[in-house]
């Protein structure tokens, strides 16, 4: 189509004449990460504790189990504190040695996860629990970064009521900026990396705070004490 | 659904005082303003490199704008690398045709678009309705306003200018809910009605808050999840973005992300931001098979070749000027009568719809100075809209109109405020001046062609002494200092 091409060079040549009439000089700017630039004001502690903290402060539920092999149960626990019939998970090879899904269908809830195929969208949006690992988290504002790919549907995190993430303590870093430099070097992105900071919110009413607007309603974390070999 | 629901900046001046007279909008004005205003005070009160951030975004913003040509060609190239398709349009018909073109060729017949001002700018819902395709807004302030038939009163709240009972009647009107007042009921009849929506939608539209040259990642950040849902569930995905959007590199997210969420709603974080890097990968469960990216212009390279202007295109639509403004404290969104309000729209509608049209609205501002304090990038607001008045009374001094003596005199009065001298000449000659005309502590006709600004009000007199000469006698005369 022509006039697509056409476009292009017009807004580029009006933006490269625009480029050279204006005037200001650019200023060389300081490395990003110069002098503790992003360093906040956090609670006392180790990075959990300041997860911990923050987390609960955005209305979090946080769990910490001293090693993986308390994890399938503490996501059992949540499952069935909840009543939930149905749940949806990553199969990410981590979250598959910790058995979260043989121990949710033990316990009489119906875990779907990627390689059962059928139709994820609906599996996902009829389950009650999404249960998912972490690429990172960021400690100081209690962000969970996800990825995807065919194991880690974005669905899982997004579409059930609650949201269930499994953290080695480990991943718990301090700053965006140390997990943006680590996702540089990693090379090609994903499709999406989502954060996710609490539950889904709004205030669009009177300012009144409601939690699940369109994400889910609660989040929690089972965070594995370090040296556990948890999902990721 | 009204075609535009915009009154219009020129209406600002009749807009605004029916504002005022507003109670129910003051009350919610209010506490809006209030409550965004404190949150973001304690907010960077935990930052203590505040100020060197804001210093770190403005260069950042400077070399983009410096580099544009070079940026928005290096985005391109990510953009297409990573599976996505980039699309450039010169203005807001360009667009709209290319949105409809894609749209067409997927033969799309609902629309799920989370919130976009950019997508607003260019009325793209009526575009979308005309071409018999359904838009819903999905972001809860922006449905609600849409199924009202009216436009966002605020760039966080869209539907601060609303109660709890006039949404409750909405939803039993317009979604035949039973009505109730309870705001956690009213969430979830939303959330169930647009759920539908989501997984209904043939596309999803989205604006970008920032877009990274270097690996091609369109970034959203939202509270609700509604841009995630836009961005995941529809199989095709369209992000409109404005050629001003774009970030040299991923690590500039950290400065840029530390500042937002703290700038627009006092959040340490949003709920979600969105990293989405191309459309999904062969191997990927879910997200859309193909993913547009619109790089608008739409007046935006008139802005950059303009020196005295072009750091208005530095702002990232936190809103923390509305909120410490204290006429859009007064006056709300809607009077500004078009999509961007506040001290950032005083400066960038006249440049987007042209002086003739918005030239009330630099007017609009008591140039305390609050809206460039509050800024996270340091746009000296006061400073262009000084600018703006300039070029709004030359022009209409040129064209004959009536009202250029008033802004001639605003303008020499801004001018003045920046001299002390002047300053101090100009206030002894008005006070002799204001001797005249006066009865009972009031003055009722100014003179001349001022005489337009008393047919409706009164003029307070001028005391017969300032304060600056007050304080020169009774605390020493060493206070004369240039400004």
């Amino acid at each position: 189509m022509t006039w697509q091409r056409n476009d292009r060079e017009l807004v580029l040549g009006r933006v490269r004449a625009a480029v050279r009439r204006g005037t200001s000089p650019s200023r060389a700017r300081p490395p990003a990460d110069a002098g503790g630039l992003f360093e906040v004001a956090v609670p006392p502690g180790t990075p959990l504790d300041r997860f911990l903290a923050r987390f609960e402060e955005l209305g979090g539920n946080a769990r910490v189990v001293a090693s993986s092999e308390e994890v399938a149960p503490a996501v059992v626990g949540i499952a069935r504190e909840l009543g939930a019939e149905r749940a949806a998970l990553w199969e990410t090879p981590a979250m598959r040695a910790l058995g979260v899904r043989a121990a949710l269908n033990a316990a009489g809830v119906v875990a779907w996860s990627p390689t059962d195929g059928g139709d994820a969208r609906q599996a996902m949006a009829e389950a009650a629990v999404g249960v998912t690992g972490v690429d990172a988290v960021l400690a100081d504002t209690a962000t969970l970064i996800l990825g995807t790919d065919g194991t880690r549907p974005r669905g899982v995190s997004l579409l059930p009521p609650v949201h269930v993430a499994v953290i080695p303590e480990e991943r718990i870093l301090a700053t965006l900026a140390e997990w943006l430099a680590e996702a540089r070097a990693a090379g090609a992105m994903p499709s999406a990396y989502t954060f996710v900071s609490g539950p889904s919110r709004t205030a669009d009413i009177e300012l009144t705070l409601t939690v699940g607007v369109h994400g889910p309603g609660a989040v929690y974390a089972v965070v594995v004490r370090g040296g556990g070999s948890a999902a990721q | 659904m009204k075609a535009s629901g915009f009154t219009g900046p020129r209406e600002f001046p009749r807009a605004s005082e029916r504002a005022l007279h507003d109670v129910g909008l003051q009350t919610a004005l209010q506490r809006a303003t209030t409550r965004f205003r404190d949150g973001r005070t304690a907010a960077i009160a935990e930052v203590p490199h505040w100020e060197e951030l804001r210093q770190q975004a403005k260069a950042v913003k400077e070399d983009v704008l410096a580099h544009l040509d070079d940026y928005l060609e290096q985005l391109e190239r990510s953009v297409t690398a990573a599976g996505g398709r980039v699309h450039w349009a010169a203005d807001g018909e360009s667009a709209r045709r290319i949105i409809l073109g894609i749209a067409r060729e997927h033969g799309v017949k609902l629309v799920v678009k989370s919130k976009s001002m950019t997508s607003e700018e260019i009325d793209l819902d009526e575009a979308l309705e005309r071409a018999g395709i359904e838009p819903v807004e999905t972001d809860l302030g922006e449905f609600i306003v849409q199924i009202s038939g009216e436009r966002p009163s605020h760039i966080l709240a869209p539907a601060i200018h609303k109660t709890k009972e006039d949404v409750a009647a909405l939803f039993e009107r317009r979604l035949g809910a039973p009505y109730t007042e309870l705001v956690e009921e009213l969430t979830r009849t939303a959330r169930g009605h647009l759920r539908e929506k989501f997984l209904a939608a043939d596309m999803g539209i989205s604006g970008a808050n920032f877009a990274v040259a270097e690996t091609g990642t369109i970034v959203v950040v939202e509270n609700e999840g509604n841009a995630r849902m836009s961005t995941t569930l529809p199989p095709v995905h369209v992000a409109l973005m404005g050629i001003e959007k774009v970030l040299p590199r991923l690590d500039d997210l950290a400065t840029f992300l530390a500042l937002l969420p703290r700038s627009a709603s006092g959040q340490r974080m949003s709920s979600y931001v969105s990293l989405i890097t191309g459309p999904r990968r062969a191997a990927d469960v879910d997200g859309p098979r193909e993913l547009h990216l619109v790089i608008m212009d739409n007046a935006r390279s008139r802005m950059l070749g303009d020196p005295e202007l072009r750091e208005s295109l530095q702002c990232i639509r936190c809103g923390a000027c509305l909120n410490v403004c204290p006429v859009y404290q007064r006056a709300g969104g809607h009077a500004y009568g078009w999509v961007y309000s506040g001290p950032i729209g005083a400066v960038i509608t006249p440049q987007l719809r042209g002086v003739e049209e918005a030239g009330e609205l630099p007017f609009a501002s008591s140039l305390c100075g609050a809206c460039l304090e509050a800024c996270p990038v340091a746009i000296d607001l006061p400073r262009m809209l000084l600018a703006l008045r300039q070029r709004v009374v030359q022009q209409e001094r040129a064209a004959g109109a009536p009202r250029w003596w008033e802004r001639w005199a605003l303008a020499g009065w801004a001018r003045a405020m920046s001299s002390a001298r002047l300053y101090a000449v100009g206030a002894r000659a008005a006070r002799l001046a204001s001797f005249r005309g006066r009865t009972g502590g009031r003055i009722h006709r100014l003179p001349g062609p001022f005489r337009g600004w008393t047919e409706s009000r009164d003029f307070p007199p001028l005391a017969g002494e300032s304060f600056r000469e007050w304080w020169r006698a009774h605390r020493g005369g060493d206070t004369e200092h240039e400004a």
